[in-house]
């Protein structure tokens, strides 16, 4: 089945998005205190062989995807099992970031209004979106990161006279285990939600180097972490970012310049809404993937409306009130684990060693489609 | 074609759908709160709150917007702020507050965590609102009006707290969000005090007095605006303001230099178990008034008069310091807070008796004056 293909840097951008998606938000979490830039450090450095490992999947088998790949591998009984529990992954995700997305607007901006009707409207472009394919979110993603990073910068430039950056100080006050934990929840949520990738990555051109493509999406994403950490604590101080939700909101909402400019809070709102519809998007698509992979079907444009009804509706069921949510992203790294770690780590591992026993039975299909 | 035009007409009905918010309210009907000040009546175990809003009915083309107060009671604020709307036909609104007055009472007895934690929390509210302690009996008196005063209160007492650190140099300003750090690191915290000074006969008017410490989220007691002028040179954050000397160290002070930029290094040395806390000023200044004819030209007059100024400015940063440690007790300046950040070992060590260390604290202070120029004549 010939797939849309995205081109290099709208790949790497998407991923930067997605990567954005709620945590730019949620701000990116801390238990370590003013610490967190380490956490953010490590975690991205812990991330790297992870996606080396997902660029080496992508490598061997181009223009497949995810759920493909899982069945050439494992064979199709052990396959079907994995596709199905990846499947669940990938609704469930775009259900927690619709939630995360409902509840913020509900905290924030409308608390008068039913958080349905919010989800109805965003899961309905989000469908839009993705039925449009691929090519549609690789060019949304290219507008979207120019918007992002503009606000960033901007929000950062305009407050840096507000900026107390002892607030950073002292360093290492947190201990080395609170340090690891507190990176491990940044690890998983939102690095190594990336996995999602695998199960689209028939959209990326065989010509790309997978490598570099999550290298750049890296590059560009751990400033920005940096940047939004630095500008919350600095702003905010510590026991304001404990205290809030959503610290980068509250971060903004104090910006002040003289006496007009103030008020520019809406322009994190419109950050998590461009880079939340692009990880919800991404998720039904390929959630609608791995519909068609595991039934056996041909077109998988039909299931993005069903996926996307369903992710709806386990959204409106998933928490009964924002703490819960909060309190869920406690767990969620041991959830997520098998999801990002464990299955692709067995996929790739199984994948190298058939490699290994019978390179030419892989390769020579490769070549023919050349 | 039929299927075209149809989904253009849907379309066109959506954008009239989807237009407004949900909940939308005209500018009319809301009842924008500018100030509000917070009372606790003891017997009848409720809050007295009072608003002072927005008078949009006098709005017109030429005329100033005025304003008029609107009190509520309540068992908690939200509660008194939702009473209101039974003697009022618009919700109040509270977007556009600019100011919080709390009584005495509240921050000596109840403490005033309870009452910011709603502004913190509720959404309308804005984490850069200004704090203030009334030091009259109630906090209603600061936005009550008396005689022929005109103008909105609140939006007088804004603009006076925004910029007298860059003017006057007699309070701190303090917002909200900072409060609520500041109560938490350093488990103290100033508050800019208001009273109201006779200005006639029949009229009062709120003025700036200095500001109000604070222990833990009690009252603990009042700084004049000229020990604050010191405050605030310790803490880095003086813009502007006025020193008086004389520069021969006689009864009745001749000269006024005017504070162009000052900087203040904190730093703290720990040698032998004895921590010394280290304050140095370096202050740029313009002779403005010149009473007993000195001559400017003349390098030694300055040079006396900067001499007079630093014994003086050090003279005063020292009996502020000691003051609020051994009067007041509070840590107000953050001299934990500096070793946690600078010195975290030292601090593991000092934390748990940092009650008792704080008052035995050594400081020392140097000051430094430059005249820059004596302004426009000789």
């Amino acid at each position: 089945m010939a797939t849309e293909k995205i081109t290099f840097h709208q790949s790497a951008y998407s991923i930067v998005l997605f990567c954005f998606g709620s945590s730019v938000i949620i701000g990116i979490s801390s238990s370590a205190n003013q610490d967190g830039w380490i956490s953010i450090i490590l975690a991205t450095i812990c991330i790297i062989p992870v996606f080396l490992m997902h660029a080496r999947i992508i490598k061997l088998f181009p223009e497949k995807n995810y759920f493909e790949i899982i069945e050439t591998v494992l064979g199709k009984k052990i396959g079907k099992i994995i596709t199905a529990l990846m499947l669940w992954y990938s609704v469930h995700l775009a259900a927690l970031v619709l939630c995360n997305f409902g509840e913020f607007i509900q905290v924030f901006d409308m608390p008068e209004t039913p958080k349905l009707s919010i989800t109805i409207l965003m899961i309905l472009t989000t469908v839009y979106l993705a039925r449009s394919g691929m090519r549609s979110i690789g060019k949304w993603s290219v507008v979207g990161i120019c918007f992002l990073l503009f606000v960033v910068l901007f929000t950062f430039a305009t407050s840096v006279h507000q900026m107390h950056f002892e607030n950073l100080l002292p360093v290492m006050e947190a201990s080395p285990s609170q340090i690891l934990k507190s990176s491990f929840e940044i690890f998983t949520f939102p690095y190594g939600e990336s996995v999602i990738f695998l199960c689209v990555a028939d959209s990326f051109h065989k010509k790309d180097n997978p490598y570099r493509v999550f290298f750049l999406a890296l590059a560009i994403v751990l400033p920005v972490f940096l940047t939004v950490f630095i500008r919350n604590l600095a702003l905010l101080g510590l026991p304001m970012i404990n205290a809030s939700y959503f610290p980068s909101y509250i971060a903004v909402r104090i910006i002040e310049i003289g006496d007009f400019f103030a008020r520019i809070e809406s322009s994190i709102s419109s950050n998590f809404i461009l880079a939340g519809i692009v990880k919800i998007a991404i998720c039904l698509l390929a959630a609608s993937k791995g519909i068609v992979s595991l039934f056996g079907l041909q077109n998988n444009r039909v299931f993005i409306m069903p996926v996307g009804m369903l992710a709806l509706a386990l959204s409106s069921i998933l928490y009964t009130s924002t703490m819960e949510m909060f309190i869920f992203l406690d767990y969620y790294m041991y959830y997520a684990l098998p999801f990002q770690i464990i299955i692709p780590l067995g996929v790739w591992i199984v994948a190298e060693f058939k490699r290994r026993k019978k390179g030419q039975m892989i390769n020579t299909p490769e070549d023919a489609s050349l | 074609m039929v299927k075209r035009f149809l989904i253009c007409l849907l379309l066109v009905a959506m954008v009239l759908l989807l237009g407004g918010c949900w909940n939308y309210k005209g500018l009319d009907q809301l009842n924008i709160v500018l100030g509000i000040a917070v009372d606790f009546d003891k017997e009848a175990n409720q809050f007295n709150i009072t608003y002072e809003v927005a008078d949009q009915a006098s709005a017109g083309k030429n005329t100033m917007i005025k304003s008029r107060i609107v009190k509520s009671q309540g068992k908690t604020l939200l509660d008194a702020a939702r009473n209101a709307k039974r003697k009022e036909a618009d919700k109040l609104f509270f977007g556009s507050t600019n100011i919080l007055v709390l009584s005495r009472d509240i921050a000596l007895e109840m403490g005033i965590q309870p009452v910011i934690d709603w502004f913190l929390r509720d959404g309308e509210c804005r984490e850069t609102m200004h704090v203030a302690l009334s030091q009259e009996d109630t906090a209603e008196a600061i936005l009550q009006r008396s005689g022929q005063m005109s103008g909105i209160v609140s939006i007088n007492l804004h603009d006076i707290l925004r910029e007298d650190r860059s003017i006057v140099a007699s309070t701190r300003n303090v917002k909200l969000y900072e409060l609520y750090d500041i109560l938490e690191l350093r488990n103290s915290a100033v508050l800019p005090a208001i009273h109201k000074a006779e200005e006639n006969a029949d009229q009062q008017i709120a003025e700036l007095n200095g500001i109000a410490i604070l222990q833990g989220d009690r009252l603990k007691g009042f700084l004049t605006p000229e020990e604050t002028k010191y405050l605030l040179f310790l803490e880095n954050i003086i813009k502007s303001g006025v020193l008086t000397l004389s520069a021969k160290s006689e009864k009745t002070d001749d000269i006024s230099l005017e504070i162009f930029d000052n900087k203040t290094k904190k730093s703290f040395a720990y040698n032998q178990d004895k921590i010394v806390v280290k304050f140095e000023t370096r202050t740029h200044v313009v002779i403005d008034e010149n009473h007993s004819k000195l001559d400017m030209m003349d390098p030694e007059v300055i040079k006396q008069i900067e001499k007079a100024g630093e014994e003086m400015l050090e003279k005063n940063l020292r009996d502020l310091i000691s003051k609020i440690q051994h009067e007041f007790q509070t840590d107000i300046f953050g001299f934990g807070e500096m070793i946690h950040k600078k010195d975290l070992k030292l601090w593991k060590q000092l934390e748990p008796s940092w009650k008792e260390i704080y008052p035995t604290l050594e400081v020392d202070v140097k000051s430094k004056l430059i005249i820059r120029d004596s302004a426009f004549i000789k």
